[in-house]
Order: structure tokens, then sequence, then C-alpha cells
């Protein structure tokens, strides 16, 4: 290959200890870029959709894209594509940091893991040398723990690790894969479907060049980009300073935000726990990801007495300066969602999901559903162990570490709120889609989420086609969050456009200040490859169907594209979106119609012929 | 006065994008192995900071070479002359900075040279800790890690010990 | 009430008491500078005014008028320029 990619791929086999570097498929790669694309295509040819995911069969993938490792701003991606382990549908969970460039740098466009080892290891690349090595001694650790062990021990103190902690090793339904010690490849249970295969970690280092095709149109373009990305108040300076989470106000003012387990969508609570109040009282610094001019990370500190008052293991190790967060996903799912309005309680349970490799969107979604089932007296005390109300900050800490060693009531919260709640009888608890508990945007107050959500191949999730950018930032332009009118159109440009992103290698919140049509050039000095706008929007409507085929085959297509109840039949009881309930069933035909599928949600013969899927 | 890379710790925030702009200009590539700039990750401690060649005044790196391989440029950097440069690796021991390099594609050693005077990673740096402008040459990140390490081993001393609640 | 969000807290208090019987009177006493406001005489693009949580895009614009008890919230954001640096 010319340049981006690197044209290898790390084929390893846990079951045998096999380990083969073979040639990237470039034909794939063209069609369908890289990371997420590239991810669903191999996954396609050589995965089951019928398979369990905790079986050796089920294959974990680990993809970059083309422009991950170059200094196209924001280039740190990579994806973890597999069969969802909470969800059971294709997942694709994106994380950046420093791991996947390293990876690129090593000389690898990707890993495919296969099979199941006999006893804990972790993979080792340095460069040509692959091997496995032995986790017995890591196993049980966590992250950070896993993290620090391997770098003494291999004696290459740069080497940047992805690991996962007792939530992956104790097969929670949504735990998570972290690199670089906070980053996360957090929702749909990829890293129970890494702890399955014993798999604990994969350390890489990589002193080789990641190449371009046409090196000074590269750079001209990658400049331009980056002006334009300073232009942007939002990826100037509204992440940079407070981070994701000053949607917290922001999505609160719209009275959009779900609180208590989607009871409302107003939270009394929402400033004490927003990017403002973070950056005013606990913020020590903003962070980048490789390569990133946004730097949206959030560094913060918990002084001496609230971490004791939140203390659930006293190694010294939590009493680090600082650790990363909060995200305004996980302070809301864990906040407001639960109805807690502790900052400090907050940011210690996000460290803590962190360290134990767990996604807190889930988890607090599920502790949620939990505390409902607790209130209105379903579960109690007995089964809990605490008392699980709504604004409980203690619970919640508690709890995090109970949910990824699966201790007492944890062990139920670690299968998810889908399975709690049809448990205890109460299906219509869960909050969610395809198994997977939405995030934070009330779809009766954003009508085009909900949409996004129903359709969302790897269950409910804001990422995948974020119409809250038009409807509530204005961003192209502004859209009424209230109404349907024209939301089935921008959802489906949305989704292909963010499938095509995803594959690329780049950060999604580049899209806050550059359009597609501004990454084209880097992508095209880079790989040599003559994409247009046409091509590769296509290649994003391909990959995004392609998802939707593999759903098809494991029965989470049409009759997935739903909401709960509550939010058709619910409405709103208070705030700016007062008496709103979701309309999905205005949306979706015309979504199915502008992707030419049939008025059932199936993919037409014809539809595959065009996008070239067999 | 010769102009400086003035390096202002508290602005980076560990994007390395100055690594892939020097090794850039060293390789025509991305491989921040190669870059003469680097940004140590202090994780731990929640801080990152850019450090290269200092151009400092003692010139260890020059006084150590056996061969004089290592000059001063017109940009007034120490630089390392290829051609007469052996590959013995003093000049990297020499260095009380760690930021002269051994270049094992070249078999030489390679240090920053300010780029001739217009050096890549001031300009790609996206929060301006880099800056290269005149002034005489400081130590950058001194001040910076001393309070830094004040703060970490407060911290320590106050954390409680033992085991698990 | 008058409510600012993120970065423009800079220019006042988060929440207070401004007085005026239509958006337009409202941002005009407000602490947030008229040159980020009304960039080219226009509301600036980069800003969402919100009364009672509802875009005034999607209510009467500039115009919308006001009653003693309505919270217009202003925040910023945008992926057009943003004016004074």
């Amino acid at each position: 290959m010319i340049g981006g990619w690197t044209g290898n791929v790390l084929r390893v086999n846990l079951s045998t200890g096999a380990i083969k570097k073979e040639a990237l498929r470039e034909d794939w790669a063209r069609e369908y870029v890289g990371g997420r694309g590239l991810g669903a295509r191999y996954l396609w040819e050589e995965g089951d959709p019928n398979v369990d995911p905790f079986s050796p069969k089920n294959k974990l993938l680990f993809v970059t894209g083309p422009l991950t490792g170059t200094n196209a701003s924001c280039g740190a991606r990579y994806m973890v594509v597999t069969k969802g382990a909470l969800t059971g549908a294709i997942t694709t969970s994106n994380s950046g940091g420093h791991w996947g460039p390293e990876l690129k740098f090593a000389g690898y466009d990707m890993i495919i893991v296969e099979g199941r080892a006999t006893h804990p290891v972790y993979l080792w690349i340095h460069n040509d040398q692959v091997e496995l090595r032995s986790a017995e001694h890591l196993w049980g650790k966590g992250v950070w723990d896993t993290e620090e062990l391997i770098r003494k021990e291999s004696g290459v103190p740069d080497c940047i690790v992805a690991s996962i902690g007792p939530a992956g090793e104790n097969l929670v339904r949504f735990a998570g894969i972290i690199n670089d010690l906070h980053r996360a490849a957090g929702r749909s249970g990829v890293g129970a479907v890494m702890g399955s295969k014993l798999l604990k970690a994969i350390a890489v280092r990589g002193t080789g060049s990641v190449r371009l095709a046409d090196a000074r149109g590269f750079m001209s373009a990658s400049w331009a980009m980056k002006a334009k990305l300073k232009e942007s108040a939002v990826t100037a300076e509204g992440l940079a300073t407070y981070g994701t989470a000053v949607l917290m106000n922001v999505i609160n003012e719209h009275g959009a935000i779900p609180t208590r387990n989607h009871l409302e969508s107003v939270f009394e609570k929402a400033e004490d726990i927003s990017g403002e109040t973070l950056a005013e009282t606990r913020l020590v610094a903003n962070k980048a990801c490789f390569a990133c001019t946004i730097a949206c990370g959030r560094v913060s500190k918990l002084p001496g007495e609230a971490a004791g008052k939140f203390l659930v293991n006293t190694h010294p190790r939590n009493w680090k300066i600082a650790g990363e967060g909060l995200e305004y996903e996980n302070a809301w799912a864990m906040g407001a969602d639960c109805g807690i309005g502790e900052l400090d309680a907050l940011i210690k349970a996000n460290w803590l999901c962190n360290d134990f490799g767990m996604d807190p969107i889930s988890f607090g979604a599920t502790l949620a559903a939990a505390m409902e089932l607790y209130e209105k007296e379903i579960i109690s005390n007995s089964l809990t162990g605490m008392p699980l109300r709504f604004g409980n900050a203690e619970a919640l800490v508690a709890m995090a570490e109970k949910t990824a060693y699966r201790e007492g009531f944890g062990d139920l919260l670690a299968e998810g709120s889908k399975r709690l709640t049809a448990r205890f009888g109460h299906p219509e608890f869960f909050m969610g889609v395809r198994g997977q508990e939405f995030p934070a945007y009330d779809a009766r107050a954003i009508q085009g989420m909900g949409l996004g959500y129903a359709t969302s191949n790897r269950g409910a999730c804001h990422l995948k086609s974020y119409t809250v950018s038009p409807e509530i930032l204005g961003i192209p332009k502004k859209m009424d969050p209230h109404t349907t009118e024209g939301k089935a159109e921008i959802t489906k440009i949305f989704q292909d456009i963010t499938s095509a992103v995803d594959s690329t290698g780049l950060c999604l919140f580049l899209t806050f200040g550059v359009g597609l049509e501004e990454m084209l050039p880097q992508l095209v000095a880079a790989t040599g490859v003559p994409y247009t706008m046409e091509t590769l929007m296509q290649a994003g409507e391909r990959i995004w169907t392609l998802e939707r085929l593999w759903n098809e085959r494991a029965g989470l297509g049409k009759g997935s594209d739903t909401l709960p109840k509550r939010l058709l039949e619910d409405p709103i009881p208070a705030g700016p979106a007062k008496g709103l309930v979701s309309k999905l069933g205005d949306m979706l035909p015309e979504y199915y119609r502008l992707r030419g599928w049939t008025e059932d949600g199936e993919v037409t013969a014809e539809k595959r012929k065009e996008l070239g899927l067999s | 006065m010769a102009k400086q890379l003035r390096i202002i710790p508290e602005k980076c925030t560990g994007c390395i994008q100055c690594e892939l702009a020097c090794s850039f200009v060293q390789t025509g590539t991305f491989q921040p192995a190669r870059s003469l700039i680097r940004v140590h990750l202090f994780d731990d401690q929640a801080s990152y900071a850019p450090y290269t060649c200092f151009q400092c005044d003692e010139a260890w790196c020059l006084t150590a070479c056996p061969v004089n391989a290592i000059t001063i440029s017109p940009a007034a950097a120490k630089v390392v002359v290829e051609d007469l440069c052996v590959g013995c690796g003093l000049c990297t021991i020499a260095c009380p900075f760690g930021t002269v390099w051994y270049n094992p594609d070249t078999s030489k050693a390679t240090k920053c040279d300010l780029c001739a005077g217009d050096p890549a990673c001031a300009k790609a740096c996206p929060t301006g800790a880099i800056e290269y402008v005149d002034t005489p040459a400081a130590d950058w990140l001194g001040p910076w890690a001393e309070d830094l390490n004040k703060t970490y081993a407060e911290i320590q001393a106050g954390a409680p010990q033992g085991g698990a609640q | 009430m008058l409510k600012l969000l993120g970065g423009l807290r800079r220019f006042g208090a988060r929440e207070q008491s401004v007085s005026g019987t239509t958006v337009a009177a409202v941002l005009n006493e407000s602490p947030v500078p008229r040159v980020l406001l009304f960039p080219d005489g226009q509301l600036n693009g980069d800003l969402e005014v919100l009364v009672n949580g509802r875009n005034i895009a999607f209510l009467g614009g500039l115009d919308t008028p006001l009653a003693e008890e309505d919270r217009v919230t202003i925040f910023l954001h945008g992926a057009r320029g943003y004016p004074g640096g």
C-alpha cells in the first residue's frame, strides 16, 4: 500500500498460540477505509452473528484507520469491533489516547484476536517482536496496576497498554477496554469479550513510521484543517475549557436531560455537576489525545477529604494527584440519571470505572433502573444490601466496586439493565435499545435522537448520529428539537458521515468544527486513493448497511427499531419539553425509504448490489 | 541575542504534535521515535512537558565530541555535522538533559538544530507551549517540576495507609 | 431572568435579573458585549438564545415577547468565527 495504511494485519489465535502477520486486504481497505468499516468487513467475512459473545468463536478486532498515527489533527483513534457482550449486536467501540498510533508505528493496521487462551495472557508487540506472555500475575489487577507492571517488567517504559480490569475478567456485560490509563473503548461489553478470551492486555511499542502518499499535500491540508478548528468556538475554546461536560447545563436548559431513569427530564442539580462547576472547583488541566488540537480531555482532582469520604480502596495509587474525567455522558449517567448531584462522588466513581474497566454510561443507567425498582419497592435492602434510592451517592461508589467484582447485588447489576429489569418482571424500566442503555439525551425532547437511538446498529448510542448538533447546538444549521420534520434525512446523513469518519482514524469531535469536505484532502493525500465526497459518503453508507445486515442475521434488525414505552407513551412531566413523547412512528417510515430499504426496514437486494455487498 | 525555544510546560496538553512535526522534518513520515523533541507524559502527575536541547552555553555535547563534529550554526544552535560524526555516542552521554540521540538508521548522533531558524515544533504546537523567541536560554522545566513534586509529596504524605476499608 | 452558560460567564453572574419586554431588549441590557452579541448587526451565529428552554429561532426570534417570569438563556458555541478572539 502506498501510504496511511501499513498493509499489515496481525492475527493472533489464543487457542493455539499461533501469531501470524498477514497482508491487509487492499480492496477492503479502499472500500471500507479502515477502523469501524474495515472491522465490520472482516467480521462479516470471518465472524458469526449468531455466536455467543463469550464463545471462543467470537472474534475481537482492534482496528486503526489510515489517518491514525498521522498529524491529521485528532488522528488518534482506533475501533474495537466484535459481537457485543451486552447487546449481541455488532459493536464498534472507539477509543483515543496513544494506543492506536503506537500500533501503526509498530507496523500494523489491525489485530484480529481469535479463540480463547487456556490461562491469562497478554499480547506483547514491539515492532516485529510479537508474543503472548503470561498474565497470571496481572489477572485480578486493575487497569492502572496492570499498565504500571507491564511497563516495568517489559523494560520498555514507553510502551502503550490497552487492558481490561476486574470488570472484563468477571465478564461484566458492559466492561470496557482501557488504554493510556483513562481512555476507553467503553460500550457494549467489548471488555467482557476480551476477558472471556483470558486476554488481559495488549501492550505496544512502535518505533516505525506512518508513511504518506503525498506528504506535501497532506501537510498543507492538515494545516488548513487545524486553522479551521481554531476558528470554531466549540473546538477552539468550549471543549478545551469545559470539556464535554459543558453540555450538562445546555441540555438541562432545554429540559432534555433524562433524570431518574427517564422519569423526568429536568435535573435540579445539573449546575452542581456541570462542566463549569468542574472547571471551577476540581479541574487541574485539560489534556489531548495523540495529535489533537482540541484537547477536550479533563484531568481533575479530589481534595483529601472528598476522596476520603468516597473511599472504597485505600491503595496509594488512588491518591494520585489527579485522574481523567469527568465527561458529560459519565456525569449524566451516574449523576442526573441516578438523581445524584454530588460532583465528587461522580469523579470518584468515574475513576473507579476507569481502573475497573467498566462503561460508566451503562453502569450508571443500570444503577438508575435498579434505583427505580428499589423506589417502587420491587426490590429491597435484603437484596441490595443498602438503600438504592435515587440520589444516594455513597451507593454509587460502593456499587461500582461490587459490580466490577460481581459481589452481592453487583452480580445482578453486572448483567445490564435489560436483564436486570426483566428478571424482576419490569422490563418497561429498561431505558435502551437493542440491550444497550441510552446516553444523555431524552428522545422525547430531542426527536431526531429518538430515531438515531432506535436505528443505531450497536444499540442506543448518541455517537452514531449526533443530531444534538443541529437540534440543540445549531451545527451545521438550526433544527427544532421538538419536531420530526427533516429528522429522518439528517439522521441518515449523520449516520453515513459518522461511519466514514469512524473509519478514517480521526476523532468525531472534528465534526463540530469542520465537515467531511475538510477531512477529505488529508485522506486522499495520505493514502493516495482518489476518494471524493461521493465515494466517501457511499463508503459510509456501505459500512452502515453492512452493520445492519449483520444485525439482521443476529435477529436484531427491523424488529429492534423501537423505543421503550416510556418514551413513546409517557409525556415528559415538566420543563421546556413538557408534554412531549417520541414520535418515532412519524420518522421511521421515511428513514427506511431514504435508506432504500423495504417498508418494514429490511435491506433490499438492490441496495446491497448498489453498495457492493454480497 | 539568539532566538531560543522557550517551553511553557503548563500549556502542554500532551498532544505530541511537536514530535510529529519534528519527525516529519527528519524523515518525511510520522515517526515520533525519530523526533528530536520529546514530550514526557507524566501520567501519574497528570502533567506533560516537551523537552529538547536547551542550546545551553556549556555545550557539553560539543565539548565531548572527539572529532569536532558538533558546531554552532547560524541560527546559534549546536548541530551535528553528519559527515564528520563517527557515531561514537559520547555526546549522547555527555548531554545532561538527554536530548542528543543516536539514530540507528543513520548510525549518527542527532539533535535539535532549530530547523535552521524556523522550528517546526513551535509552529505545530496548538497551545503555545513552545515559542521561538528572543530570550536568554533558561531552565524552562525546573521550577515547574519542583512545584509538581512538592504537591505530589504533600498529597502522598496526607494519604491514608493500610488495607482496604 | 438571564442565565449565562459556559464561557459567557466571564461577563457576568451565571444568573441575574435583567429587565426587558423582548429578547432583543434583554440582550441589550445584558453584560455580554454588543460586539459579541451582534458582530455585524445580526445575532452572532455562534450564539444560541433560549426562552424558557426553547430556541428563539422557533419562537419569534429577537422580537420574542417576554413576561416577567420568563427565563432567557444564552450559550456560545458554533462552527464559525468568534469575534474578539
